[in-house]
């Protein structure tokens, strides 16, 4: 399981210069697997029962560095892997892809050697037949410019095959030392990963995830590495290299539950960083930097350092936008709607800007970065304090706030300060309300980009509130039942959400599903959106409602109708992590309606007020009847989006009793 | 599972020309319903020889509001044997002026099959203008080479989406004149433009202001109602092979020779079969037995390298890799049969469970995406070979129900596949259930499915782990909080196969108790919903499956209560159907008998609003309410 992208994060930060040993007497490393045998066929593990398709038998990952000619030194990945394939639904695992960098140059191009790849099957007599691949069995293709894959499929393979494969990676990309995944879909018997790092290089290890290591050992070991300089000569690096080894005996399968911010957070996963490399003592290059050193260097970057230009190209399309407004925060207003609605993020997500800004409001599209650094622009150049900031998104994984690691950061935010009061704002989604964040930003904090001042801004799932609140009214029409409205103004989020969605798929297949979203006898008619195109403000839906109640003896009607929890989203009965939701809510019901005449109330559902935790939740149902009409209330308001897994039962049972709840009724009698 | 495979993608190409995009040259009568209107496009064929021919293609639209934008995107595929010449993008503003124009070098350069497929040399350009700005008009133009003819081109000038009319689309096909260009035409008025000049003939259709077109449910196949035009060649030539299709008869031909010499074993594995074959006495049980042994010993991998889009592996390679697509383990199961001493055939059919008609018998061309076999008899035996768990003989949803061409010894045959009737495709269900004095729900459910009913919980028994049909059946109901135990399956293989399957569930407030009442929903599962009616009908009503569902519930409800009010039996028995429930209380125990049966049939759109009626008329029935007062 091997990672490329290195922009996940990490619950402990340790130089690797620190020497731990914590080897357990019977966790015995491995140099090479011992050789097939019948009882590999048959394994029995505390990790593996019926659920496994596949289980991985061993995974050994070598790291290791060479000199070669390019005055440098080359890294050597040599991995090996054994997997047994126990049913069919496994057999995608029986082909193998390998992601290898290519550049232009044999010393920017990464190697891939000495392929092994043999299928095992136990026969019938108890002997083992093996299948190698052949060499012509291994494909390539073209992924991108700078991105091959190998791949190759083993031959012979059925239910209960073993497969085995061994290659060797040579690349130059030490600054994105390989890193080890040792969970994934399928259960680990056994996953070690050693590496050796030469006394030129000193990197920060991460390790996360919540298996514990059998083997987590770091100790020295004298080393010496000779680079040969292209022009001829050579150089001998020597000193005490650090050798890293960590393994993982039973690894379970991993399974992603709902409400998780980013499986990577919690897999079992080792990284590094380089944090110094020291070709000699007067030759030394920090990585790892202060924040302000790493805060000046980025805006000293392409198209960062533009800002500081004075870019009078902007001015006649400013003067333009701003208009004859004056109001510091209604010019931005103006500025922010001007970007959101006329460029294109077509790019993704990134702080590393594609192209100059100029070329950004030409051509009207960019990614993340260069939208969002061309509205910093803007807004300074008419005056206003806007400092980018940057983040990691929640898809991205937790960062370190305190170490600078740029790889976490991934997005490019825009904190703005006006006279009295501070704003972070994102031009670079389309339909964005002023002031909200989109909600995979919402990962604990960013950090401004501000040479003088580089500080970090807040931005927690935790400190944002998505508040709705729907109201129905129904009165007593005297013709054939009660008739009214339905109002609902969706939060921040949902409303952005539902935007997206009636552009993409329009608006009659939303409206058809409110429709349908009722009971038989309650007929929806006028349905009407509010604010579909003013992003600032909450978006709302309107429409009459009929219930038509015919002239049967008792009537019944579940008053929350489609606004009920149905569901309790919490299925599994226990969780490893916690729950992380995107946002607090606060979920406002109100039900005004006339007892129709002729009727009586027979039953109603009885009030009920309930907490979750000490002051996490409140959940507050409220009826009544003064003999003409009803009223309910019903009000759903989490306090918090972050919940330890300790809470994981108290909040499932929270969400079983509302769903109930909900699914109450009111009968009417008529009057006899 | 079962695996498609990929030679047949629609080809988009162009020409030179100077259009105007003004946006204010668009008629009304285009923009109602519209997201997208395309300006102008021709697609033209030029066909030099009988391997050789060029495509050009050029296309604009313009983009009216944001959910127009996915048609900025740009998508073309070029392999070995259609080689891409030039492609070219252009973005306009409203007023029809160019903004921005695109070369191959800036566009993305993706291959298909990287981390999907196993190996294939078809690659893709692409590109998008995500403008934002609108309206805005994209144009593209390209040119495809093909080296070998087979599989030509096809217009489709008009589009499902729903927010897609069209100005103007044209296709233009030039051929030798001594050619024999074949072509069939659907909903098109009138003849083609023919004109020939030297040696040269060439063949014009035109379409101009078709508006939107918005889809209805249950509508018939787009040939009834949409313009299309399908060329083919008569001879043809491709990868050193040639061909004759005029005739399926010389479809088949081709395909002979395309196989021919990649029937042979070796000796290992004609000793396995002779082993499981030999000892058995009738044709059914040796199928049986040898389509057991080629689901247990091989697996799908998709390879399409060049011609080997149409060839299929050698046998022997099969054998000895114990994989290949769908070409090579059908080939590999036809020379099993034949080593067995059984006849059997290589099948040519376009898979997929929304195809209405593999084939247009009347004009035979290449419209095909997959490979099964057949053993030919009175009642004869299809095969799926790319998948591990399949019945032998069962089609489906999948290749059921359609024309397919048969490679005989002598040529191709057209033959149809299995068509399954509502007494195959049955959902029958008994469930035994207790309702507690708090309203929980505690029910054993035995459900057998049969025939295309049995195709879902086929593929969840087959394709999926306990732990993931756990959370599958933990999700499937729309019941308040529930819990799904004790999952079970018994498989039966067949000609219709069969699946019972067996599961308790706790769902806690499935009853509702509101103060002394109780509110109890007696048909737990089946609830059919509403039709909208809300548009005039404009097409036939086409239903394409036929369908059983008889459901039997009993309840036990706590003792202590008496009936309020009951919902009444309905019977409803019309040319769409049959459809029953019925309750019978008896102390605390409710038997409810719920029947539901559709047959395949075609209905004139006139009879749209009855449908909707009887729909809705099910869907009330399915959702009453039993009440139930606590005796004082």
């Amino acid at each position: 399981m091997l990672i490329t992208q290195f922009t996940r994060k990490l619950f402990s930060l340790t130089t690797i210069y620190f020497m731990v040993t914590c080897a357990s007497g019977q966790n015995q490393y491995i140099t090479t697997p011992a050789s097939i045998s019948e009882k590999d066929f048959k394994v029995s593990s505390p990790v593996v029962d019926s659920n496994a398709n596949a289980v991985v038998l061993v995974d050994l990952a070598v790291v290791d560095f060479e000199g070669n000619d390019f005055a440098n030194v080359t890294m050597v990945l040599t991995h090996t892997e054994r997997i047994l394939i126990r049913n069919r639904n496994a057999f995608e695992a029986a082909t193998i892809k390998i992601p290898i960098k290519t550049g232009e140059y044999e010393s920017n191009t990464e190697t891939f050697e000495d392929l092994e790849a043999t299928t095992y099957n136990l026969e019938e007599n108890g002997t083992i037949k093996t299948s190698k691949l052949n060499k012509s069995e291994l494909f390539e293709e073209k992924v991108g410019k700078y991105l091959t894959v190998k791949k190759f499929t083993f031959p012979d393979v059925k239910e209960g095959s073993i497969l085995e494969y061994k290659y060797t990676v040579r690349s130059p990309y030490w600054d994105q030392l390989y890193g080890w995944r040792f969970q994934g879909r399928y259960p680990v018997l056994w996953g070690q990963y050693q590496i050796t790092i030469p006394p030129m290089f000193d990197y920060l290890n991460t390790k996360k995830g919540y298996v514990k290591f059998a083997i987590d050992s770091i100790y020295k070991e004298h080393r010496s590495y000779t680079v040969s300089f292209p022009s001829g000569g050579q150089k001998t690096h020597e000193g005490d290299a650090v050798v890293g080894i960590w393994a993982v005996k039973d690894c379970p399968a991993f399974k992603t539950e709902p409400y998780t911010s980013s499986p990577s957070n919690y897999l079992c996963e080792i990284n590094f960083f380089l944090n110094e490399v020291h070709w000699s003592s007067d030759q030394i290059r920090k990585y790892v930097k202060p924040w302000k050193e790493i805060v000046d260097d980025q805006l000293k970057r392409p198209t960062y350092s533009d800002l500081t230009e004075s870019n009078n190209w902007l001015n006649s399309d400013l003067k333009k936008i701003e208009g004859t407004t004056t109001d510091e925060e209604q010019v931005v207003r103006k500025v922010y709607n001007y970007v959101r609605d006329n460029f294109a993020n077509k790019k993704g997500k990134t702080i590393m800007p594609s192209q100059p800004l100029k070329k950004t409001f030409q051509s009207k599209e960019g990614n993340v970065a260069d939208i969002n650094l061309l509205f910093t622009a803007m807004l300074r150049k008419i005056g206003i304090d806007a400092d980018p900031v940057m983040l990691g998104t929640r898809e991205n994984g937790k960062v370190h706030t305190s170490t600078p690691l740029m790889r976490e950061y991934n997005y490019l935010v825009v904190r703005v300060k006006l006279k009295d009061k501070t704003i972070l704002l994102d031009a670079s989604q389309n339909m964005l309300g002023f002031g909200v964040l989109p909600e995979d930003c919402l990962n604990g904090s960013g950090r401004v980009l501000n040479s003088e001042l580089p500080e970090t801004v807040p931005m927690s799932a935790d400190s944002v509130t998505e508040k709705s609140s729907t109201l129905i009214l129904l009165y007593d029409d005297s013709i054939e039942g009660l008739s009214g409205t339905c109002t609902k103004y969706f939060g921040n989020y949902e409303s952005f959400n539902l935007r997206k969605t009636l552009t993409g798929q329009g608006k009659e297949k939303y409206i058809s599903y409110i429709s349908k979203s009722y009971p038989s006898d309650i007929e929806i008619n006028n349905i009407a959106i509010d604010s579909e195109k003013l992003y600032d403000e909450p978006l709302g839906i309107r429409y009459d409602m009929q219930w038509k109640m015919g002239d049967d003896e008792t009537l019944y009607l579940n008053p929350v109708f489609n606004e009920g929890i149905k569901k309790n989203p919490f299925v599994a009965s226990e969780r490893h992590y916690p729950v992380e939701m995107p946002y607090k809510k606060d979920n406002l019901f109100v039900l005004n309606m006339d007892i129709p005449k002729g009727y009586k109330v027979d039953e109603l559902p009885k009030s009920l007020k309930a907490k979750l935790n000490e002051n996490d939740g409140i959940f507050e149902y409220l009826c009544h009847s003064d003999g003409t009409t009803i009223q309910l209330r019903c009000h759903l308001v989490f306090k918090k989006a972050t919940f330890p897994s300790d809470d994981y039962k108290t909040l499932r049972e929270f969400y079983d009793m509302i769903a109930k709840k909900e699914a109450e009724q009111i009968v009417l009698k008529k009057i006899k | 599972m079962k695996y498609i495979l990929s030679f047949l993608s629609l080809c988009f190409s162009l020409v030179v020309y100077a259009q105007d995009y003004k946006v204010s040259l668009i008629p009304d009568s285009l923009k109602e319903n519209a997201s997208v209107v395309q300006r102008f496009e021709e697609e033209r064929v030029v066909i030099k020889s009988i391997d050789k021919a060029i495509i050009t293609h050029k296309c604009a639209v313009t983009i009216l509001n944001e959910a127009g934008d996915r048609y900025s995107t740009f998508e073309i595929e070029y392999n070995k044997l259609r080689t891409l010449n030039f492609v070219v993008g252009r973005l306009f503003d409203a007023d029809g002026k160019q903004l921005k124009k695109v070369k191959e070098k800036e566009m993305a350069d993706q291959s298909e099959a990287a981390w999907f497929e196993f190996v294939s040399d078809s690659r893709k350009k692409t590109y998008s203008f995500y403008h934002k700005s609108y309206p805005y008009t994209v144009e593209f133009e390209s040119e495809i080479e093909l080296h070998g003819i087979y599989h030509l081109t096809e217009w489709r000038p008009m589009s499902f989406s729903g927010d897609y009319s069209v100005q103007q689309s044209r296709f233009v096909v030039e051929a030798p004149s001594d050619y024999n260009l074949r072509y069939k035409q659907f909903n098109y008025p009138t003849q083609p433009v023919i004109t020939t000049s030297g040696s040269t003939s060439t063949y014009y259709w035109e379409v101009f202001n078709q508006p939107v077109f918005k889809n209805e449910l249950w509508q018939p196949s787009a040939e009834e109602y949409m313009t299309s035009v399908v060329i083919a060649p008569t001879k043809f030539s491709v990868g050193g092979y040639t061909g004759d299709m005029s005739t399926w008869d010389g479809l088949g031909k081709f395909q002979l020779t395309l196989n021919k010499g990649r029937n042979e074993l070796p000796d290992n594995i004609k000793q396995e079969i002779h082993k499981l074959a030999d000892k058995l006495t009738t044709k059914q049980e040796k199928v049986e037995a040898l389509y057991n042994y080629l689901q247990l010993n091989t697996r799908y991998i998709s390879i399409q390298l060049g011609i080997g889009g149409w060839q299929p592996f050698e046998a022997k390679f099969v054998a000895e890799k114990k994989y290949g697509d769908c070409k090579a383990l059908s080939n590999y199961m036809v020379s099993i049969l034949k080593e067995a001493g059984i006849d059997a055939n290589y099948v040519i059919i376009k898979a997929g469970s929304h195809i209405k008609q593999g084939l247009w018998k009347d004009f035979p061309a290449p419209y095909f995406n997959h490979i099964i076999c057949c053993v030919p008899d009175k009642d004869t035996i299809w095969l799926e070979c790319t998948s591990q768990t399949e019945s032998p003989g069962y089609m489906g949803t999948f290749t059921g129900n359609r024309n397919a061409l048969i490679v005989t010894e002598n040529g191709g045959v057209v033959a149809h596949t299995p068509v399954y009737s509502a007494n195959d495709n049955k959902t029958i269900t008994n469930v035994s259930a207790n309702i507690a004095e708090d309203g929980t729900l505690i029910a054993d459910v035995n459900t057998i499915y049969s025939g295309i009913a049995q195709e879902y919980p086929h593929n969840l028994y087959h394709g999926n782990t306990q732990k993931e049909r756990d959370e599958y059946y933990n999700h499937k109901y729309n019941l308040p909080t529930y819990k799904v135990e004790n999952i079970s399956y018994k498989e039966t293989k067949g000609k219709i196969p069969l699946m019972d399957e067996y599961l308790s569930i706790t769902s806690s407030g499935y009853a509702s108790i509101t103060g002394k009442r109780l509110f109890v929903l007696p048909n737990l599962f089946s609830k059919i919903d509403k039709l909208p009616t809300d548009k005039p009908r404009k097409f036939d009503i086409l239903i394409d499956e036929s369908h059983t569902a008889i459901d039997t519930i009993t309840l036990t409800i706590p003792k202590g209560f008496k009936l309020e009010s009951t919902p009444k039996n309905v019977v409803l028995n019309n040319k769409f159907g049959f459809y029953s429930i019925e309750y019978n209380v008896k102390e605390n125990i409710i038997t409810t008998i719920r029947t539901h049966i559709e047959n395949e049939n075609r209905f004139p759109a006139s009879d749209y609003l009855e449908l909707a009626k009887f729909y809705d008329q099910m869907y009330k029935a399915d959702r009453a309410k039993m009440v139930f007062v606590k005796s004082e």
